[in-house]
């Protein structure tokens, strides 16, 4: 971990990769005190060093009352998560749309004629119909269609 | 500008230059002119170094956590510190300016977007604030047309800044580098030239496995151990109660 830590701090690790280590080193683990060692290794080598008494404890003890940050950033992140609303609301939309479909069918079927009434209709119908067309016809067999009620025998 | 007063040091107690040597051959020799290649390069190399990670921790701590601004702020506060005692005189007031500072980032870091690196916005944000802070003391600094914003893009270690240092805050320093030094000259070979190639001369672990001629992989281990063995000596004074970490 820590090996890998060392090479973070010279840039040689991917980023992507680096979540474990970030966990590790923000703790209060050793991982965390080599974050301090090797960068103040670094400053001194590259004659950088600036010694502060208790620095950075400071910075974070005045940072507790900071109130904590929600960035535009962060707040994007958050709203990954509530953007499974418009997806339930996809879903409410098609169900909403089925059952609204069914009703106008439903209200369609339930206001068509009754059916003995249309067939009455074609019944009438259909005698002048076929005489009037028989002359269209492909071939001769529509002079011996007669129109039969069903219920004749009754 | 890479060679710093300590790497002339180095240089003069033979920790470059041999080691440099050390590693030269007839297929892998380090003239001059590819030397300021590579010193190019690892200028560039410097520049992107950790700017990455620099950015998730950006973006971690955008997103409330305080634990990933306090690596940044244990990464940066000294090279903040050193470029802002070029224009506060006084080690005390460094400290309060570079702390006000910190705090000022910390409070703004919802506007950075990542369009520089981290440590040249937070040091446009140090300029500004020590600044104010000589204005509203009536002061005129004595320094401060020597710093100015362009400064901070090409600010590097190695440029002349010399830190104001109390008598106190000195000897602390100088018993540091001491330490850090003397542990490097106590290295192995290997050792004392990964991590200077490394650190003086910021060359990426690539460069560095062509001039030694051996694996990244024996690189990265090499740096790693040399680290480790130099944090030996300086943690006994790191852990001071002054030191001690948040």
């Amino acid at each position: 971990m820590k090996q890998q830590l060392s090479a973070l701090v010279d840039g040689e690790v991917d980023v992507e990769r680096c979540e474990h280590i970030f966990l590790a080193a923000k703790s209060t683990g050793e991982v965390a005190q080599a974050w301090r060692d090797y960068h103040v290794i670094r400053d001194v080598i590259r004659d950088d060093c600036w010694v502060e008494s208790e620095m950075t404890s400071r910075i974070m003890a005045q940072l507790d009352d900071e109130p904590t940050m929600l960035a535009p950033q962060a707040m994007a992140a958050a709203d990954k998560v509530t953007h499974i609303r418009p997806r339930l609301s996809k879903y409410s939309w098609s169900i909403a749309a089925s059952v609204a479909a069914a009703f106008f069918v439903g209200m369609f079927v339930l206001n068509q004629p009754e059916v003995t009434a249309t067939m009455q209709i074609a019944d009438n119908d259909t005698d002048e119909y076929v005489v009037a067309h028989h002359n269209y016809a492909p071939n001769s067999a529509t002079y011996y269609m007669h129109n039969v009620a069903y219920n004749a025998g009754e | 500008m890479l060679h710093t007063a300590n790497l002339e040091a180095l240089t003069r107690t033979g920790f470059v230059e041999n080691n440099t040597k050390a590693y030269t051959t007839p297929n892998h020799k380090i003239t001059q002119g590819s030397h300021r290649d590579m010193t190019v390069q690892a200028a560039n190399a410097k520049q992107q170094e950790n700017k990455e990670f620099d950015q998730m921790l950006v973006e971690r701590a955008q997103q409330g956590d305080k634990r990933a601004f306090g690596l940044l702020v244990e990464k940066y506060h000294r090279k903040l510190g050193r470029l802002l005692s070029r224009m506060i005189r006084d080690q005390a007031e460094v400290e309060d300016v570079v702390q006000e500072s910190f705090i000022k980032a910390y409070r703004a870091l919802h506007s950075f977007r990542g369009d520089s690196a981290f440590y040249t916005w937070l040091y446009r944000i140090g300029i500004n604030t020590a600044k104010n802070y000589l204005v509203s003391l009536g002061r005129k600094p004595q320094v401060m047309q020597d710093v100015e914003i362009e400064d901070v893009e090409n600010f590097d270690e190695g440029t002349d800044m010399r830190t104001m240092e109390t008598p106190e805050t000195s000897l602390m320093t100088k018993e540091i580098a001491q330490t850090v030094n003397d542990a490097i000259a106590a290295l192995p070979e290997e050792l004392r030239t990964a991590i200077t190639l490394r650190e003086l001369e910021g060359l990426s672990y690539e460069d560095i496995a062509n001039v030694m001629q051996c694996p990244i992989g024996t690189v990265r281990s090499r740096i790693f151990r040399a680290r480790e063995t130099i944090a030996t000596k300086l943690r006994p004074l790191l852990d001071t109660p002054q030191h001690k970490r948040w």
